[in-house]
């Protein structure tokens, strides 16, 4: 089936089965490998995009529901401005080691709680980042890391 | 229908009805049709039972049309009224929880916050756990102890059915041919104390699934009402209204006597509805049906020795 949609901001438009998973779109059809795959579906959290405006695993969304949809992949999130302050955390807490296979879904985690304005709920903070399992990161970190730009950006507003 | 541009093989057709109407027309004449709510079910291979590494290569492959519900207005809104409250089967999880503690029952809220991270709740909806009659998903014994009916709806009928009589099996439901799930109704009741438990992990098989929810109805210290139910066994919901009804009446702390011939009964109702099973099922999966009793029995009693701290506490899930 054709399917039309806006990812990162650019219009794309493909033919492909109804109910291939936008995962494999994503790093099959269009080479963005910055969305990681595990070995089974929702494995580790590993395989998150925004559709439109809301975090989803990536490989439980079929074709067809993407069609007329908006996505936001961890490759669009590396062309915004506020990008250096998510990953200024990810740094932080892998240690300087950036290319870990979890990294791109810590910042889209972290991206989501500012989103949804959860940023300062340190439950739901401790809820969405145990999405990542990975034996690299300390928990404490993340959460310590995402504690720290929040006050940064307030007093970013605040003067 | 349309053909796929690869390999020549038949592509499936994708339906977008705007309402249920519309939606029981096109189940009606396609039966075969694949119903997509949330899809976490479909998607993860775990309908099909298959593999997830084979399903995710051939996925669709069977399938000849797909019916999507993410427009169906119907089945897509919570409604509050002054008794209950009505959730739309392909409401997400996430936009149900949405609604707050304060509204949809402590327990309920708690056992739709461990389905899966927030990324699968965004998608994953009431009526598709339903419908996937998974026994592991953690809403099913809550919403059987809360009296939820659902709705069941064809071309023909309208029918309420209760969540133990929807439920046969694991895998297995009362829904009928071109029969569809299109709201969940849950009455608001006063309870004092909300319990739920969950142990195990989902998709895990040393460590299976088993979801408890207790509610309960004091006056001082004298048990007023109580309803429990155990969700994850292969058999669906273990719930005995007996066994309830004998605890009604008795004072907190429950007396040694009172409780051993409580937690007596409890046993023997786990072995009897998971035995036949484990008579069955050898290795694997009898060594699983043989943890799962014990856990179940393990939980029960927590539930009964902690009532005490419960109804002092208010309520603790």
């Amino acid at each position: 089936m054709k399917v039309e949609f806006l990812i990162n901001g650019k219009k794309t438009a493909l033919n492909v089965g109804p109910l291939k998973a936008l995962v494999d779109i994503l790093r099959d059809d269009l080479a963005m490998k910055g969305t990681k795959k595990g070995n089974s579906p929702a494995e580790y959290g590993c395989e998150l995009v925004f559709l439109n405006g809301e975090l989803v695993d990536a490989s439980l969304i079929p074709a067809f529901r993407v069609d007329k949809g908006e996505i936001l992949t961890i490759e669009g999130i590396k062309q915004r401005k506020d990008f250096p302050d998510y990953e200024r955390i990810v740094r932080e807490v892998l240690k300087g080691n950036d290319r870990l296979y979890c990294a791109g879904n810590i910042v889209m985690l972290v991206k989501a709680l500012f989103m949804e304005k959860k940023n300062n709920d340190i439950e739901a903070v401790k809820e969405a980042l145990s999405e990542v399992i990975c034996s690299e990161i300390g928990f404490s970190g993340i959460v310590e890391g995402v504690k720290r730009l929040s006050s940064l950006r307030g007093k970013r507003i605040r003067g | 229908m349309r053909k796929s541009s690869r390999r020549g093989k038949r592509e499936a057709e994708i339906y977008r009805p705007e309402s249920v109407r519309e939606l029981l027309t096109i189940y009606n004449s396609n039966p075969g049709a694949v119903l997509f709510a949330g899809g976490t079910s479909l998607m993860a291979g775990e309908i099909y039972g298959m593999e997830s590494e084979d399903y995710r290569n051939q996925r669709g492959a069977s399938v000849e049309s797909i019916v999507s519900l993410e427009r169906v207005s119907e089945l897509n809104r919570i409604v509050r009224k002054e008794r209950y409250l009505e959730i739309g089967a392909a409401v997400p999880l996430s936009k149900i929880l949405a609604i707050g503690s304060r509204v949809i029952p402590r327990a309920l809220f708690s056992s739709l916050s461990v389905v899966g991270p927030p990324s699968v709740r965004n998608l994953a909806t009431l009526g598709g756990g339903l419908c996937a009659a998974n026994v592991a998903f953690s809403p099913l014994p809550v919403l059987d102890v809360l009296g939820a009916r659902l709705e069941l709806r064809s071309k023909a009928k309208t029918r309420w059915l209760s969540i133990s009589d929807f439920l046969v099996e694991e895998g297995v439901t009362q829904l009928s041919v071109n029969e569809i799930l299109t709201r969940i109704r849950i009455p608001y009741s006063d309870w004092d104390i909300q319990y739920f438990r969950r142990v195990g992990e989902w998709g895990n098989p040393d460590y299976p699934v088993l979801n408890f929810c207790a509610l309960v109805r004091t006056e001082k210290d004298t048990i007023e009402d109580v309803k429990f139910a155990l969700g994850g066994l292969p058999e669906g919901i273990i719930r005995d209204r007996k066994l309830e009804l004998s605890i009604t009446g008795l004072k907190i702390p429950i007396g040694e006597r009172d409780k051993k011939v409580i937690l007596k009964r409890w046993e023997e109702l786990l072995n009897e509805g998971i035995g036949r099973n484990v008579s069955k099922e050898t290795g694997e999966l009898g060594r699983n049906l043989n943890y799962q009793i014990k856990t179940g029995i393990k939980i029960f009693k927590s539930f009964v020795e902690g009532l005490v701290f419960l109804n002092y506490s208010g309520f603790n899930i």
